[in-house]
């Protein structure tokens, strides 16, 4: 509102200095901001809830071909369709706003730290079970057993996600549940897409105009914000819940914690931090032009812009470096420097778009869920 | 012309009243931690006497009262965890007397579905069962339980749930495990595990006993100490390094453990993972079946930093410069809706509290977090909903204030 009052203002003048209208008017219309929020959907939200929808698809394809045929080629074919699917969602996992932030949809994909175990006994519980398994009763079941984790328990587990397990006489139900968990994810997956499609719920239209009355973001700031945050979400995701608490780096004296390493059981979690940390580049470059990058450059902030870019290129280096998932590092006492290197990094990262950000874009970050305990 | 004198005049005292009162908030900000610590560690000493009375005769009645003082002496300490996230020094100690959940066959007995932590060494430990504790070769002498010997093996291993000390050690030691999952009732450990020869059930009443003398002194003088950072008149506690910062960056962290609590830990690391999850495991009290009260002191305490208010367990109240007043006075329609806001998560507060202790068919926590439960899970995603709430509106008091609770 501001700002086009201010454009309003320089437009009156306009008037007065008539040599000087081009350059003030490409200046203020569009003005940078619904620009930004634009070039973020299109370069960003919509193709990775594409891809994500993609992947589900793919692995609905893949289950129902290995219930049809119980082979290990057709399970290494479910399992490379689930790591598919895991990296795909490694983008809706670090932009958490819009409608994945409705219906707890995140824990319906993945339920993590596990420390209890709950999905495999969770999983195993169900299947000992009289219930039938079919879509309802597995939206009315618990979000532990819905998921991306339940599925990489089932596919990845040394005793319930192996071939043998579905070569028993309880197989077909084990089979069963692992369709329905891919329908499902597939239902989320595409609702999610719709939602922010044009043709569908077009959360985009509500993303990119803010006003007074748009209840979700009244102002332009606020749209802004939800970009900022993602990413300092992001960076926090992977220092702490991925590298810090697993590797047992909270602590004076490292004790590794194997298990609360994200996707332990497929040893994905290298990959998943990859794919984190690529869309949020994304995320933050945009299209060359109009991206947060651009942005923050065009506010006067061009040494931090560049900054921060530096900062992403020298995390996935790091990544890219590693050559083993994180659960055989933290399972192994002798350690590996290159995943201090990654949390050092990481850690940099964060703390650039903690400090620095907010006061360059003049944003409050608020609180968000992952700041208890 | 006089008018505009007055209206200058009204508006140079009030910005005079303002900058004298962020200091006053923060002062009253720690006397409110001091009372409230000193509060707890009171409790907790009366706790600790109720012990002794049980330890000292075991029977039903020594038990059950050993148990309701543990009850009461959550009251003061579920309301100062509002102090925790913004202030390092509560923050660094906390795990030391409210970690949770545990992996309670560290310290004694269970049953055979207990199912720990994955990959925790220490899960069957049984500190209570062995006085030599073979830890990957390294042997540790456990014959004598001290409170040394607990803070020696909290977090063994490295695993978070290894708890040794603090409330849910304790209230592991006086109701055991809560074998009933999403049905009615809470743990149901006999008084005689903790008589000493012939009648002693399940093996080891002496060491029981003894762990649960030390691990009752320990929470005693962990909380004196907290108590003691707040006093004032000392010029080398938290309370004074407190005072030493610019208040906005003091003010910071008051706003900066309020939301946290609300939103990261009670909504969602204690009520959002249980509900979603349904898992009695992740009960916050999940032995005694008090996690109503715990949930409700807790939004008490964030209500009580706000207005500045607290009630001691004497009765008398605590009452000073408030955050709520600050606002008011820059911008009173966020003060008024934070007030609202805090008042209905109260309400619903209240009514969790309600359901959990009515005389027939009582509705206690972990029976809400059924899969088959819809009136609870409807309860529970109202209180979320109101915590979230509430903490927008804490967002926007801070900023009409002009605190950034990330500048803490």
């Amino acid at each position: 509102m501001l700002y086009l009052s201010s454009c309003r203002a320089v437009l009156a003048r306009l008037l007065v200095l008539p040599f000087s209208a081009l350059t003030v008017l490409s200046a203020c219309s569009p003005s940078p901001e619904p620009r930004l929020l634009a070039s973020v959907v299109e370069s960003s939200v919509l193709p990775a809830y594409f891809t994500y929808k993609q992947a589900s698809e793919n692995l609905v394809v893949a289950s129902r071909a290995f219930c049809q045929a119980v082979d290990e080629e057709h399970m290494e074919s479910v399992r490379q369709s689930w790591r598919d699917s895991a990296s795909a969602w490694a983008g809706p996992q670090v932009m958490p706003f819009g409608p994945v932030t409705e219906d707890n949809i995140s824990w319906q994909v993945q339920f993590w730290p596990d420390r209890k175990n709950l999905v495999a006994r969770k999983v195993e519980a169900l299947l000992r079970g009289g219930d039938e398994i079919n879509d309802v009763s597995l939206a009315q079941a618990s979000v532990i057993i819905r998921g991306l984790s339940a599925a990489e328990y089932l596919l990845f587990d040394v005793k319930g996600g192996q071939l043998a397990a579905y070569q028993r006489d309880s197989g077909a139900k084990r089979c069963a549940l692992l369709q329905t968990i891919a329908d499902y994810q597939q239902n989320i997956a595409t609702r999610l897409y719709h939602s922010w499609d044009a043709d569908g719920g077009n959360y985009t239209a509500t993303f990119t105009r803010p006003g007074p009355d748009n209840p979700d973001y009244p102002d332009l700031n606020l749209a802004v914000a939800a970009i900022a945050e993602s990413l300092i979400f992001g960076a926090e995701l992977i220092k702490r819940d991925k590298i810090e608490r697993p590797m047992g780096l909270d602590r004076e004296s490292p004790l590794p914690q194997p298990y609360l390493v994200e996707w332990w059981r497929s040893r994905y979690s290298r990959e998943m931090i990859l794919a984190n940390l690529t869309a949020m580049h994304r995320l933050y470059s945009g299209d060359a032009q109009e991206g947060l990058a651009a942005y923050l450059a065009a506010k006067g902030h061009a040494k931090l812009s560049q900054e921060v870019d530096e900062a992403f290129q020298r995390a996935l280096v790091a990544v890219n470096a590693l050559d083993s998932s994180l659960f055989e590092v933290a399972s192994d006492p002798r350690g590996d420097p290159r995943v201090t290197r990654l949390y050092v990094t990481v850690s940099e990262l964060l703390t650039l778009l903690k400090r620095d950000l907010p006061k360059a874009l003049n944003i409050t970050l608020s609180f968000n869920s992952k700041d208890g305990d | 012309m006089i008018k505009h004198l007055i209206v200058t005049l009204a508006l140079m005292l009030s910005q005079v009243a303002s900058a004298a009162t962020e200091r006053e908030i923060v002062e009253h900000y720690a006397a409110i931690a001091h009372a409230v610590y000193g509060d707890s560690a009171a409790a907790a000493a009366q706790l600790l006497n109720s012990v002794d009375a049980l330890l000292s005769k075991p029977d039903e009645n020594t038990l059950a009262g050993a148990r309701s003082a543990w009850k009461a002496a959550r009251v003061p300490y579920q309301q100062s965890e509002v102090f925790r996230f913004g202030n390092p020094v509560v923050d660094d100690w906390e795990g030391r007397v409210n970690s949770w959940p545990l992996d309670e066959g560290l310290i004694d007995y269970v049953d055979d579905s207990y199912a720990a932590s994955l990959g925790n060494i220490a899960a069957d430990m049984n500190i209570i069962a062995n006085p030599h504790i073979d830890l990957g070769g390294a042997v540790i002498d456990a014959a004598q339980i001290s409170p040394a010997l607990l803070e020696d093996l909290h977090e063994v291993g490295g695993a978070v749930a290894n708890v040794t000390t603090g409330y849910h050690a304790i209230e592991f030691l006086l109701w055991g495990q809560d074998l009933n999952g999403h049905q009615a009732g809470a743990g149901q450990r006999p008084y005689t595990d903790f008589v000493v020869g012939e009648a002693c059930s399940h093996g080891h009443c002496e060491r029981r006993a003894a762990y649960l003398r030390a691990a009752t002194q320990q929470l005693v003088s962990d909380l004196r100490y907290m108590a003691s950072q707040w006093a004032p008149g000392n010029t080398a506690n938290y309370r004074a390094e407190l005072l030493s910062l610019p208040p906005k960056q003091a003010l910071a962290r008051i706003v900066k453990g309020m939301g946290s609590l609300s939103l990261g830990e009670l909504g969602g690391e204690r009520i959002k993972v249980a509900l979603e999850a349904n898992s009695p495991e992740d009960e916050h009290d999940c032995f005694s079946d008090n996690t109503h009260w715990s949930h409700y002191y807790n939004g008490l305490g964030i209500r009580n930093v706000y207005l500045g208010e607290y009630q001691r367990r004497d009765g008398t109240l605590l009452r000073g410069p408030s955050l709520s007043a600050a606002v008011a006075a820059v911008a009173p329609q966020v003060d008024k809706q934070l007030r609202q806001d805090l008042d209905a998560t109260m309400a619903e507060l209240k009514t969790l509290t309600e359901w959990a202790e009515r005389p027939a068919a009582p509705q206690k926590f972990d029976m809400l977090i059924s899969p088959d439960h819809p009136e609870g899970r409807a309860l529970l995603t109202r209180i979320l909903q109101r915590l979230e709430q509430q903490t927008r509106s804490i967002e926007q008091a801070a900023s009409a204030i002009n605190v950034n609770a990330n500048a803490s």
